[in-house]
């Protein structure tokens, strides 16, 4: 008789706990090295501009670039950046700390939308949630003060834009698999992606920029 | 006489075509990466290891005599403090033999390169990619 009950107070339990509970599937705490993120995009020939994209990408110089200004990449074109990365678990949220310009990602696990007065910003307003081991990252009320990579390929930040961005630990290795989505620029999706490898090693030093050293021209 | 050197004949000799795409890194996007050019005797001006790039400016003596001043860009400071470059490695009045990817023409200002490598005058050289710098003394080949 009491064995029985232990299976039904396990269910009761579980039932009461909130949906969107952070119970996290994997651990993906620790630094992070990216692996070859110079070939994280994809080449030209794998996805189609838009006429407006095109225009874009064609229009662009040094001068619209805002990294040779240190403004923070945010979201899409921080997403993929060449230094190390430290991801912060805790029960609500998993933060993610950028080495480049320091950046700071919260990705709310608790069920939170973005609220309503949230402006567009160069991180956007994260949320995630686990599709099995994978943490699954969804951001919105993106900046259009952005670029999707480092070679200006554009990125509108219209209210239709999202990227979403899929974790999975692999033993030591961290896959991303990212799609943005930004019909102004873009038919169809936008993939990108890379891996990392964990670093116990690791440390996160500190950026600094100084925009007197961003000049190309 | 003194061999006045600049730019040197071998100096736009085609470098390997790097096989990585066009879009790999920004740096593709400003210079010519398919170059080498390489200016010996380069005298150090300025050297200075910073986000989002270092610069090391220097002067030398082209064909005709007259002395040009040139910029080279170095990877940001963490990549380049990563790999053991540092402000210290040079000094104005330095002599240096640079080797780099020149600026694209209608890109950049002229007179400006990216730096892929550096040999100083003690034998030490840098070696630098789009995002990483290696610095490497003299019998730690």
């Amino acid at each position: 008789m009491r064995v029985a009950f232990l299976p039904l107070l396990t269910c009761l339990v579980a039932s009461l706990l909130p949906a969107s509970a952070a119970l996290a599937q994997a651990d993906l705490e620790g630094i992070w090295q990216p692996v070859d993120p110079i070939n994280a995009h994809p080449t030209e020939d794998e996805f189609e501009y838009t006429p407006a994209g095109r225009a874009a990408m064609d229009e662009f110089s040094a001068e619209n670039d805002p990294s040779f200004h240190c403004q923070m990449p945010g979201v899409p074109r921080g997403v993929i950046d060449p230094y190390p990365l430290e991801i912060i678990q805790q029960e609500h949220q998993i933060v993610f700390l950028y080495e480049y310009y320091h950046q700071v990602r919260r990705i709310y696990l608790d069920g939170r939308e973005a609220p309503e007065f949230w402006p567009p910003t160069l991180g956007g307003f994260s949320t995630g949630s686990w599709e099995g081991e994978t943490l699954v990252v969804h951001t919105t009320k993106l900046s259009p003060d952005n670029l999707m990579n480092v070679n200006g390929r554009p990125f509108s930040g219209a209210a239709d834009t999202y990227v979403i961005e899929r974790y999975t630990r692999r033993g030591d290795t961290l896959e991303l698999e990212a799609v943005a989505h930004d019909p102004t620029n873009y038919v169809g999706r936008y993939e990108f992606g890379m891996e990392y490898k964990l670093d116990p090693e690791g440390q996160i030093w500190e950026y600094h920029c100084n925009p007197s050293f961003g000049d190309v021209g | 006489m003194t061999a006045r050197t600049g730019f040197s004949s071998v100096a736009f000799a085609v470098a390997i075509i790097l096989a990585a795409p066009v879009v790999a890194h920004h740096s593709a996007t400003y210079f010519d990466m398919g170059v080498d050019l390489v200016h010996e005797n380069a005298t150090v001006v300025e050297f200075q290891v910073a986000n989002p790039h270092g610069i090391l400016v220097y002067t030398i003596v082209n064909d005709d005599g007259d002395t040009e001043q040139w910029d080279a860009e170095l990877p940001s400071a963490n990549f380049s403090r990563r790999g053991g470059v540092v402000e210290s490695l040079l000094s104005p009045g330095d002599s240096v033999k640079i080797t780099g990817w020149p600026g694209l023409p209608t890109r950049t200002r002229e007179r400006f390169m990216r730096l892929s490598r550096m040999d100083l005058e003690d034998g030490s050289y840098a070696t630098f990619t789009a995002i990483s710098a290696m610095y490497t003394r003299t019998g730690e080949e």
